[in-house]
């Protein structure tokens, strides 16, 4: 499936060249990070439909403008998957919009999906998922609660407030330490720097 | 230095789940505390590998097939009919959170002002960005301007006194994406404007408008 020496290809190296308006770049890219992005879209929104116009609208504004993203300044996942949260938050926020409500609760568990190696083909991200599933396990699961409202959800910490029920500054603290927990597990691992 | 700005805050603020209010707030410390902000980065960090706790699912293969058709300008047509959408909006946010000439920032609420098409440019439309006394301008449907002339920014105080925002030039694209100077104290201006200039700009507008629009 993939485009015959774009895959060696490093991503700056591919953003390089859809910034010249090279589209089997863009394949590439594509082939490499699409999972990852329509799984957290998916994860956000819940709907494949939705998830799906996310992804192409993200991939659609990296063609338009590959030439703005910097790699010294990061790595283009961690880019990446910002856009993807932004804008599946987005849409999520404008489909609650319609019925005045709370939103739902987080969905029971976030399972530990069977890895299948050949959606992801890279090998640190297979590890970092690792890391992260396990990190979140070893979670409270009071502390894991609150940090997946705020980043699957997009709530702020008074919304989590509001919505199970519990004073401000218990939230604060709770979703302090579960990010903290998260961080310390990934950096003791050598997953994030 | 006292740092005002607590841990709890640091983390709420890299996971987004800070209020507007309280984001700018911590973004103003960040901007003057690197210690801070290496705190930040750190939190920033974890925050982003939670997208891998999601578990792994992959599109359709028509999605691959529609983002190629629109790139090879299949779907152009439709496209331009769209409109300045949330999702470029969103991805331009993205830009500044991540574009190192922009600085550090992450989670602050940035100031949209959209841009209306004036007479030389009636179909144009364009968004300015204002972040933390940087910004960027989107715009669409803007004609590559004629050989020997740019675009440049003006804005525009209560009196009709003008200050330069910058030039560009845009590309044969619909959409165009550009940093501008803001002048401070930004609250002094009232009017944002764009007029076609001859190269390397001019001290004053001479030119036709080409989109305007309203500072709050
Ligand atoms: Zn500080």
């Amino acid at each position: 499936m993939k485009e015959a020496g774009y895959a060696d290809l490093e991503d700056a190296a591919l953003l390089a060249r859809i910034a010249g308006g090279d589209e089997q770049a863009l394949a590439a890219l594509y082939d490499r990070h699409a999972a990852r992005a329509f799984s957290l879209a998916l994860c956000i929104l819940g709907d494949p439909e939705t998830a799906e116009e996310v992804v192409l609208d993200v991939f659609w504004s990296i063609w338009q403008h590959a030439g703005a993203f910097a790699p010294e300044r990061g790595r283009f996942t961690t880019w990446l998957h910002a856009m993807v949260r932004h804008r599946a938050i987005d849409a999520l926020r404008r489909r609650r919009a319609r019925p005045p409500q709370l939103p739902e609760p987080p969905e029971e568990e976030m399972e530990p999906a069977a890895l299948d190696p050949s959606v992801e083909d890279l090998v640190e991200a297979r590890e970092l998922a690792q890391a992260v599933r396990e990190a979140l396990a070893a979670l409270p699961p009071a502390q894991r609660q609150v940090l997946e409202l705020a980043y699957f959800r997009g709530w702020t910490h008074r919304e989590i407030a509001a919505h199970l029920g519990e004073p401000l500054g218990t939230i604060k603290s709770r979703l302090y330490l579960a990010l903290r927990k998260v961080h310390d597990w990934l950096a003791e691992r050598g997953m994030i720097p | 230095m006292d740092h005002e700005i607590l841990e709890e805050e640091l983390a709420a603020y890299a996971l987004g789940a800070l209020p507007p209010e309280e984001a700018a707030a911590v973004a103003a410390h960040l901007a003057g505390c690197p210690e801070c902000r290496e705190r930040a980065r750190r939190y920033r960090e974890a925050a982003a590998a939670l997208a891998y706790a999601a578990p792994l699912r992959r599109p359709s293969p028509r999605l691959k097939a529609r983002l190629l058709a629109r790139a090879r300008g299949a779907e152009r047509r439709r496209e331009r009919g769209l409109g300045l959408g949330i999702a470029l909006i969103a991805a331009v946010l993205a830009l500044i959170l991540f574009a190192p000439s922009l600085g550090f920032r992450f989670g602050a609420p940035p100031q949209v002002v959209p841009l209306q098409g004036a007479e030389a440019a009636p179909d144009a439309e364009g968004y300015l960005i204002l972040e933390d006394g940087q910004a960027l301008l989107v715009t669409k449907g803007l004609a590559v301007p004629p050989e020997g002339r740019v675009y440049q920014v003006w804005f525009a105080d209560a009196a009709g006194r003008r200050v330069s925002g910058g030039i560009f030039r845009t590309q044969p694209r619909p959409y165009g994406v550009y940093t501008v100077t803001v002048p401070l104290p930004l609250t002094a201006y009232a009017r944002i404007g764009v007029t076609l200039e001859p190269e390397g700009g001019s001290p004053s507008p001479t030119g036709p408008q080409v989109l305007r629009g309203v500072l709050r």
